[in-house]
């Protein structure tokens, strides 16, 4: 590069290190949009009705209660699921986005034949459970919930 | 149809002043330094300039460019699909290859991709281009460029927990290319008229339509 590309390259160099300063007053003002997130803790035991197996991963489906507004508005906006190995107590931290929707709707069913689909034909009856939190919001949550219903999705059991 | 219509006829108007005679008194002009073989073979000749606007669907642009000596060519562009995504830019090109009838250009973009609408983003974003351009005869020059743009989206989150708020940002990128094929007339020694096609891929895995567009290039000595 000649001395005269330099110079040139160089004072623009120059006056763009002047505005550097002004990078920090930037912060997020190019931010596309803010996550709110509200962390829940969720404690609590999943049981199986006397008789059903006590064995067999449990899938659980956390959902907003309600979502959407005026014709959009709509139960049950899926949220994320986990599993825990075997009927019984769990704790489990969720990190709940606000704008998705309103309420907390916690559903369950036990895979007893291991093929992660509930109730596939041919196969076993499969027993699921739904509980809605409530009050909510709270930070700590308590919950015990039965799985009692055969074959049941979500949306069968609620709103109730 | 009627948008279609209206372009063809620019088109065929232009195609024809190339062919009237007060332009071919331009052919007795030094090519390879016309603005249209700056703009779309890349880089300007040191102090010269080049400008270049192009109008079309669903892509336009404006590009204004000064030379440097040893091959080097400042630019700032400012680029747009339906006026909903924008993307300015400044930029720096190279003249890789820099031959009388073939120049091939590497250049390098800074700028912000700003979209509108319902899909609204915006964040700061590196552009890396080639052109390549070539004379066939003197007065038609077919023409390349491709476009490779990565942009950074960036959210703020804020976690509420039991013992407070706390915000972090959190930066996701997105990557878009586009190509460009055309052709170039030289309508005098100091202006060109040129029709390109592009072919855009969008955030990614979106291939969308095809665009066309029909630009002028002027430029001279200050």
């Amino acid at each position: 590069m000649s001395s005269r590309s330099r110079a040139v390259l160089g004072s623009t160099g120059v006056r763009a290190r002047q505005w550097l300063w002004a990078l920090p007053l930037l912060g997020c003002s190019g931010c596309n949009q803010t996550i709110e997130i509200y962390q829940v803790e969720l404690n609590g035991a999943v049981q199986a009705t006397a008789g059903s197996p006590a064995t067999g991963p449990v899938s659980v489906e956390l959902f907003h209660a309600s979502s959407g507004e005026g014709e959009l508005a709509h139960p049950l906006e899926f949220i994320e699921q986990f599993q825990i190995e075997t009927p019984g107590e769990f704790n489990h931290t969720l990190n709940y986005p606000t704008t998705g929707g309103d309420g907390l709707v916690i559903y369950a069913w036990q895979d007893r034949d291991g093929d992660g689909v509930l109730c596939a034909l041919g196969r076993e009856v499969e027993l699921a459970g739904l509980v809605e939190v409530t009050p909510f919001p709270v930070h700590e949550v308590e919950i015990d919930l039965l799985m009692d219903q055969p074959c049941a999705g979500p949306e069968a059991m609620f709103p109730p | 149809m009627h948008r279609c219509t209206g372009r063809l006829l620019v088109f065929l108007a232009g195609a024809g002043f190339v062919l009237h005679p007060t332009v071919r008194a331009a052919e007795g002009a030094s090519l390879p330094e016309h603005p249209a073989f700056d703009m779309h073979g890349g880089g300007s000749k040191p102090g010269s300039w080049a400008g270049g606007m192009q109008a079309g669907f669903p892509w336009q642009a404006v590009h204004l460019q000064y030379g440097l000596e040893d091959g080097w060519t400042p630019f700032v562009e400012v680029s747009s699909a339906l006026l909903q995504r924008n993307e300015p830019s400044i930029g720096l090109a190279l003249r890789w290859v820099d031959r009388p009838r073939v120049r091939v250009t590497g250049e390098v973009l800074l700028g912000w991709q700003v979209q509108t609408g319902v899909l609204a983003h915006s964040g700061p974003s590196m552009a890396l281009r080639v052109r390549a351009a070539a004379w066939v005869g003197r007065r038609i020059m077919p023409y390349t460029a491709w476009t490779t743009r990565h942009t950074l989206l960036i959210d703020r989150t804020a976690l509420e927990t039991a013992s407070g708020t706390e915000t972090s940002l959190t930066a996701g990128p997105r990557w878009d290319a586009l190509g460009v094929v055309g052709v170039a007339f030289v309508l005098s020694p100091r202006v060109g008229l040129e029709l390109g096609v592009e072919y855009p891929r969008t955030d990614g895995s979106t291939v969308t339509l095809p665009g066309v567009h029909l630009g002028l290039q002027f430029g001279g000595r200050p």
